[in-house]
C-alpha cells in the first residue's frame, strides 16, 4: 500500500463515519467507483472502527477503567477507576507487578483482602471486589472523597466535641474489624459512655494520625481503612480518653510525622 | 524545566499507558534522559511535549525488549533482571507490537503516527496534539478514530 493509497482509504472512511447507517452502502458503491480493492479495505477499517471500542485507549483493568492515579499506599499504587459494569467510581489498589512472582507478599496481599471483604460497618471502606486480570492483581474498593486526619490537623485543632467524635467513629469501627480482639468489650463500652452523653454532631474531614489507625473521612463520616483496623494492635493503643486529648491537642502523646 | 518536568511525569503517570505498569522508576528514567542527559534545546512547549513522548515511546521499547531477552534466556546479571521486571513479558510483546505497527503506519500517515505517538506515550490531549502538529482538533480526532481502526487491524485486536 502505498501513502496515497491510505489517503484515498481514510477520506473515504471518515465520509462514510458521516453518512447516516442506512446510506453507507450507497455512498461507498459511489466512493469507491467499483474498485473491490479499495471498497474491501475501507469496509475493513469500517470495521474496525466498529469493534476497537476503548482499544489503546483508557487501559482496563477486570471490569475496571483506569482514569488517573491518585496515590500511593503501602502495597501499591491506587487509582481512580470507573466499574464498567456497576457503573460507579472505584479506588483500585494494584499490586505492583514486580511482586506478583513473590508467592510470600502475594498471599499476604491476598489474605489481607479476603479479611476486609467480608467487613461491612459504616465506618469502614466498602470493599468491593478482589480481583485478577493476569498478570495484575488488584483490589477495588468505595471511593472516599475528602481529607485524612493528618491534612485536617496540619491545617487547624480540633475541638474538643469534634476529637469525641471523631473517636467514636474510629473505635466502632476498630470494634467491628476485631470482634475477636480481648479488648473489644472495654472498647464498646466507652464508645456507648461517650455517644449517650453528647449531644449529636456533624460529622466532618478528619482521622487519626497516631496510634496506628489511619482514616479517610468523607462528609458523612469517618470511613476507616480496612487493612489499618486489622493490623491495629491492642498493646499499642491508648485509651479512647487519650486518644481523644491527643486530638483535641490538650495533652500531645506521640511525636506525630507531618 | 524542572518544574514543567514534573508536571510532565504527572501528566504521564495519570494519562499514558504506563500507569498500568506502575513504572515510577520509567517515569524517573524517562525524566533524567530528558532533561539531564539529552539537554536538548527546546523551541517552544510543543516541541519539549513531542521530544518528550517520542523518549518515553523509546524508554518503554528499550525496556520491552530488555525483558524479551530475558524471556530467551540470554544470561543476565541480577541488576538488569530487576530493571526488566518493570513491564512484565506480556506487556512487553504489547509495546514492541504496537511499536512496530506504528513505524509501519508512519510510513503511510506520519501525522496520524505521530498523532498516536503524542497520545499513548506523552499523554497529550487533544488540544495538545493539535497544537504540537499544527492543525485544527477536529484533523486529530479524526486521525486518531482511523489510526486506532488501523492499529487494530495490524495488532489483531489484542492490546
Amino acid at each position: 500500500m502505498t501513502p496515497a493509497q491510505l489517503q484515498t482509504i481514510k477520506e473515504i472512511f471518515h465520509r462514510a463515519l458521516d453518512c447516516e447507517p442506512d446510506k453507507v452502502s450507497a455512498f461507498l458503491q459511489t466512493a469507491c467507483r467499483g474498485d473491490q480493492v479499495l471498497r474491501c479495505e475501507v469496509d475493513a477499517f469500517l470495521t474496525a472502527h466498529r469493534e476497537a471500542g476503548n482499544f489503546i485507549e483508557a487501559p482496563t483493568i477486570g471490569h475496571y477503567k483506569i482514569s488517573e492515579s491518585i496515590g500511593t499506599g503501602g502495597m501499591g499504587e491506587v487509582y481512580l477507576a470507573t466499574d464498567i459494569v456497576a457503573g460507579r467510581n472505584a479506588a483500585l489498589k494494584l499490586l505492583p507487578l514486580r511482586f506478583t512472582g513473590d508467592a510470600a507478599r502475594l498471599k499476604r496481599f491476598e489474605q489481607e483482602a479476603h479479611a476486609v471483604v467480608a467487613l461491612n460497618h459504616p465506618n469502614i471502606v466498602t470493599v468491593y471486589e478482589i480481583g485478577e486480570d493476569h498478570p495484575i492483581h488488584y483490589i477495588a474498593s468505595e471511593l472516599i472523597e475528602g481529607e485524612t486526619l493528618r491534612q485536617h490537623l496540619t491545617r487547624e485543632q480540633m475541638e474538643l466535641i469534634e476529637a469525641v467524635d471523631v473517636a467514636i467513629q474510629v473505635a466502632s469501627a476498630l470494634a467491628a474489624a476485631q470482634p475477636q480482639h480481648p479488648g473489644r468489650p472495654k472498647l464498646a463500652a466507652a464508645v456507648r459512655s461517650i455517644d449517650n452523653s453528647l449531644p449529636p454532631t456533624n460529622a466532618y474531614h478528619a482521622a487519626i494520625p497516631r496510634p496506628p489507625l489511619r482514616a479517610r473521612l468523607q462528609h458523612r463520616g469517618i470511613r476507616a481503612n480496612a487493612p489499618e483496623l486489622l493490623r491495629h494492635r491492642q498493646d499499642r493503643c491508648q485509651s479512647i480518653q487519650q486518644q481523644i486529648l491527643y486530638l483535641a491537642e490538650l495533652r500531645p502523646l506521640f511525636r506525630h510525622s507531618a | 524545566m524542572r518544574s514543567f518536568g514534573v508536571s510532565l511525569i504527572t501528566r504521564w503517570r495519570d494519562s499514558g499507558p504506563i500507569h498500568t505498569l506502575q513504572t515510577t522508576a520509567l517515569l524517573h528514567e524517562a525524566y533524567v534522559r530528558l532533561v539531564y542527559q539529552s539537554r536538548p534545546s527546546f523551541k517552544n512547549r510543543s516541541h519539549f511535549l513531542a521530544v518528550a513522548a517520542k523518549a518515553m515511546r523509546q524508554i518503554l521499547v528499550d525496556h520491552a525488549r530488555t525483558a524479551r531477552r530475558q524471556r530467551r534466556g540470554a544470561g543476565v546479571s541480577k541488576v538488569d533482571l530487576d530493571e526488566a521486571a518493570l513491564i512484565s513479558p506480556e506487556q512487553s510483546g504489547v509495546i514492541l507490537n504496537l511499536n512496530d505497527a506504528l513505524e509501519r503506519l508512519a510510513s503511510l500517515d506520519s501525522r496520524a503516527a505521530q498523532g498516536v505517538e503524542l497520545r499513548y506515550f506523552g499523554g497529550l490531549n487533544q488540544d495538545e496534539i493539535a497544537e504540537v502538529l499544527k492543525v485544527s482538533t477536529v484533523t486529530v480526532r479524526r486521525d486518531w478514530v482511523f489510526s486506532k481502526a488501523w492499529l487494530y487491524r495490524e495488532l489483531g485486536g489484542v492490546a
